[in-house]
This record gives C-alpha cells, sequence and structure tokens, in this order.
C-alpha cells in the first residue's frame, strides 16, 4: 500500500469565524505503481486533497500515511509535487531546477547536477540544462517539474492538474510522452485533473469527488493496461466510462446526495 | 524620479539606429538654441555663457587639481552614504518582514520617514557633525534609507506564494526559505528600491554640499555661480552629470536586471 487516508477531513475557518468544510470522510488506499486521478466539480477540494497527502496541508482530522509512516510535513522523498504552474524557480536554469530538491537536501554539486541531467534526459530535455525556465514553453516547464519530481526518487507522484495550463495539442503531446515516462517509473501517481479525457486516459482507478464538502461519491476502475496509445480514446470502454463521468459531473442530481449539502455549505 | 524599473526592450539595428539618431537630433537641437541664444538671441553672458567658455572651463578643470580634490569628496560621501542607508535599511526591512506585528508597525514609520522633506533635518545634522564630509554623509544616509527599506520590506511581504508552497514541498529548511527562497524572489522589487535610493543618495549629497561644506562638486558650482562665473558653473555642472551619469551606469550594472519575467 503506497498511501492511505484514513477518515480525512479539511475545515477551513473563514476570516469571520465560521468554519466551512471543504473535504469530509475521504477514506482512500492508494496501491504501489497504481495511478489514481480525481476529479470532481471546481471548489470540492481535489488540490486541498493532494495538499494533504503531500504534507503541505494537515488535515483538520483523520490521518495520511505513505508506505505506513504518517505524513504530518512535506517530505519530497515521500511524496513529490507538480504544480499546476510548474513553478519553476526563474533565477535558476534548468538543470538546477531540475536538482532544487536534491540541493534543499544538501547533496553535492556534482550529484546535484548528474541526477538533474539524468532525470533531464528522461523528459527528453538535456540539451535545455543551461536555459533558464523563461526561455522554455509551457510543456517543456512542465517536463522540467516532473524531472524535478522524479529526481526525488519519491514513492509516490502528486500531479495537481499538471496539463491544465497548456494547450489541447501540448497537451496530448506531452501527455503521450508522460504516459511513458511515467509507466516506465513504476510509480503510484495521484493526479488531479478537470479534464474528463484525462481522467479516464490515465487511470487505472478515477476518484470522483462531489461538490462541497468534498467526498467521495464514486470509485471507477479503468481496466485497460498501461500504458495506454491514444487509440484508446476510441474504444467502448473509455467512451462509456468517460460518459459515465459526464453524467455525474454535469448532471446535479446523479451524485447522490451532492447538491443538498452544496446549497447548505455554499452561502 | 530615477527609477528605471521596467526595462525597455528595443530591439532590431534599424530600430536602435532610428532611437539614436533622435537622441542625436535632441542634443543638437539643444546646443543650436545655446547657440543662437548667445549669438542673434544676445542673452547676457551671465545668464548664458557661451558655449566654448563652457568648454574650456571644462578642460581646464580636467587638467587642474582642484576638480578632482573636489570629486573625490563627492564620490567618498556617496558610497559611504549609499553604503550605510542601503545596508540598514536592509536590516531594517529583513527584520522587520519576519513577522506581520513588526511588518505593521514598521511600515508606515517608513512611508513617513520616505515622505518627510529630509533637508528640514540639515540644520541639526550641521550642529552636531559640523560642516564637513559627516554631515553629508549622515544626511544622505538617512534619506537613501527610507525608499530602499521601504521597497526591501514590501519585496520581502511580497514573495510569490507559490514559490514558498515549492520550497516547503521540496523540502527546503527554514535557512534555505528565507535566503535561496524568499530573499532571492524578492531582489527585483528590492533592486528597484536601491535605485530610488542611488538617485536620492547623488541629489542629496550635492545639495547638501550647496547648503553648507568645504569642499566637493555641490560647494564648487554654488562658489563659481556665486561669484558670478556663469561659464565655470555651466562646466561644473558638466562634470556633476557626468559623474551622475557614471555612477548610475555602474549601479544598474551591478543591481541584476528584471530578470524575473513571469516563468
Amino acid at each position: 500500500m503506497a498511501l492511505q487516508a484514513k477518515n480525512l477531513e479539511v475545515t477551513y475557518r473563514t476570516a469571520d469565524g465560521r468554519s466551512v468544510p471543504a473535504l469530509t470522510d475521504i477514506n482512500l488506499d492508494i496501491a504501489d505503481r497504481e495511478f489514481v486521478t480525481i476529479i470532481g466539480p471546481s471548489g470540492c477540494g481535489k488540490s486541498t486533497l493532494l495538499k494533504c497527502f503531500g504534507g503541505l496541508l494537515s488535515p483538520s482530522s483523520g490521518e495520511v500515511s505513505v508506505n505506513s509512516e504518517a505524513v504530518t510535513e512535506p517530505d519530497p522523498n515521500r511524496a513529490a509535487f507538480v504544480f499546476q504552474d510548474y513553478t519553476l524557480l526563474p533565477w535558476k536554469n534548468v538543470l538546477d531546477n531540475a536538482a532544487v530538491g536534491l540541493h534543499f537536501d544538501g547533496k553535492s554539486k556534482d550529484e546535484c547536477r548528474a541526477k538533474g541531467q539524468e532525470m533531464l534526459e528522461l523528459v527528453g530535455l538535456s540539451e535545455f540544462a543551461k536555459q533558464y525556465p523563461r526561455e522554455l514553453s509551457g510543456g517543456m516547464q512542465q517536463r522540467v517539474a516532473v524531472a524535478r519530481a522524479m529526481a526525488m526518487d519519491p514513492d509516490i507522484l502528486l500531479m495537481d492538474e499538471p496539463f491544465g495550463a497548456l494547450d489541447e495539442q501540448t497537451r496530448q503531446k506531452l501527455g503521450s510522452e508522460m504516459g511513458r515516462i511515467l509507466t516506465e517509473t513504476e510509480r503510484s501517481v495521484v493526479m488531479v485533473t478537470h479534464s474528463l479525457d484525462e481522467a479516464v486516459f490515465w487511470a487505472d482507478r478515477i476518484i470522483v469527488l462531489s461538490a462541497r464538502p468534498g467526498r467521495i461519491a464514486k470509485e471507477i476502475e479503468v481496466k485497460a493496461p498501461r500504458p495506454r496509445s491514444l487509440s484508446f480514446i476510441g474504444t467502448d470502454e473509455f467512451a462509456m466510462i468517460r460518459s459515465e463521468l459526464f453524467r455525474l459531473l454535469e448532471v446535479p442530481s446523479a451524485m447522490a446526495g451532492a447538491s443538498s449539502t452544496d446549497a447548505a455549505a455554499g452561502q | 524620479m530615477m527609477s528605471a524599473t521596467s526595462t525597455q526592450v528595443i530591439s532590431g539595428p534599424s530600430r536602435r539606429l532610428k532611437a539614436n539618431l533622435l537622441r542625436l537630433v535632441v542634443i543638437v537641437a539643444f546646443f543650436g538654441i545655446w547657440g543662437w541664444a548667445q549669438g542673434p538671441g544676445e542673452a547676457s553672458t551671465l545668464i548664458v555663457p557661451k558655449i566654448g567658455d563652457v568648454f574650456n572651463e571644462f578642460f581646464s578643470f580636467l587638467r587642474a587639481g582642484e576638480v578632482y580634490d573636489a570629486l573625490r569628496v563627492t564620490l567618498i560621501e556617496l558610497v559611504i552614504a549609499l553604503a550605510i542607508g542601503a545596508l540598514s535599511a536592509f536590516a531594517v526591512a529583513f527584520w522587520s518582514a519576519r513577522t506581520d506585528l513588526r511588518a505593521k508597525v514598521v511600515e508606515p514609520l517608513l512611508v513617513w520617514g520616505y515622505l518627510v522633506p529630509h533637508v528640514l533635518f540639515y540644520p541639526i545634522i550641521i550642529l552636531w557633525l559640523g560642516v564637513g564630509m559627516s554631515s553629508k554623509i549622515a544626511y544622505a544616509a538617512s534619506s537613501a534609507f527610507f525608499p530602499i527599506a521601504f521597497n526591501c520590506l514590501r519585496a520581502f511581504r511580497s514573495v510569490d506564494p507559490k514559490y514558498v508552497a515549492l520550497g516547503r514541498a521540496y523540502g527546503a529548511s527554514p535557512r534555505q526559505m528565507d535566503w535561496q527562497i524568499k530573499f532571492r524572489a524578492s531582489i527585483p522589487l528590492a533592486a528597484a528600491g536601491l535605485r530610488i535610493g542611488c538617485a536620492l543618495t547623488m541629489v542629496t549629497v550635492l545639495v547638501a554640499e550647496m547648503l553648507s561644506a568645504t569642499n566637493g562638486l555641490g560647494y564648487l558650482l554654488k562658489y563659481y555661480s556665486q561669484s558670478f562665473n556663469t561659464a565655470r558653473s555651466y562646466a561644473i555642472i558638466l562634470v556633476i552629470l557626468l559623474v551622475v551619469g557614471l555612477f548610475y551606469m555602474l549601479i544598474s550594472k551591478l543591481l541584476p536586471r528584471d530578470m524575473e519575467r513571469r516563468a
């Protein structure tokens, strides 16, 4: 078991002192090498959940553990983040960005360079090592961000809408490349997305969250073996799961019980 | 204000040529008007000296020792004032940025200190420190302190939270977070404050020398203009403009460029 969440609950306190539940009753087990996508209506707490998994946010109650160790603070060797807006440091070149976690960890310069270069090769950017993030396209920057996460050799990769800021073509191209990389490295991945296609295409298992407060409304398994080629999008399995997701997310009454709590918590 | 916070990008050789030509036109027009005022304009040489006289004076300055002595005094005052002002401003800003409370207390004080005309205190500073170099340094350092401290504090407080989140997620220690994330991310804005501080230091040092001093470029300017030596006054202004320009160029070279375009 790579990651385990038990009775996870997150409550926000607003400026005027009211408490707003963001996530409630989250129980989840993620297996080694499993690829889990999390999808849900906007504001349902997808990113919050991911932050709890990575220790960036402490849950109000319940607990998260990775390989049976409780997560209380971020540890990139345990769970490494890939952020939506890449968040490369603009004052460091690509190589130093890829190795930034190793650098923070106090690894020697040579070690950082070697590992960073290796990871850049993995994502196909080794010849851009000396360049600065601003000189790279969005898709390339996101690959650097993936290299940075992989350099930590994490048990689990946490990706927050990693392709969200990219245009459709880049997204597909990067997607199929990432598929190869993530499958080759045999890691558990949790990916938050708002795209139905992405949620189905990537996942061994899809977690559908209900509207606020977010709770697990449904888990859907995708049986097709990974890595999948783009032709998977044309299969019946893909179409059926996608239409079910569509129903759950776009038809308010389909997500049982979610809409009433949403109305109560909305304002 | 000479705060060149935005770096203009004029690309292409033809555009650069155009810009340089225009600059040349402005300079030629300036001297044209000057020459006209001297000739057909019949302006008094007490108001507008002859161009040739000014340059003669300028070159005789370069040969004589007097101006170098004044230049040395002014430069020493400038550098020491800027160093004291900037370092103390940086220390105060760094300390204040550590907690919300400190920032809340200190920030309005810095704004207030920024807005107050420091020249008010100059007579008192002279009483304390005399008319020598130390009073110029104290006065200029105190005027440079506030804009630099204010901008540094703002810079430290407004670091994009996404960089802080990145630091946390990738295991930065508190020290690494301070210096390698927060400090590094705030450099562009802090540098803008330093530029303003530089400009202010130059102005205050020269003004202070003109008000009361025993040496320095500002002192020379006052001395020549009060003895109605207009050509010499203009020549000394030329020297000052060159010094200010060079100093500013040097500072711009030393300060990091605005490289943090949204990545």
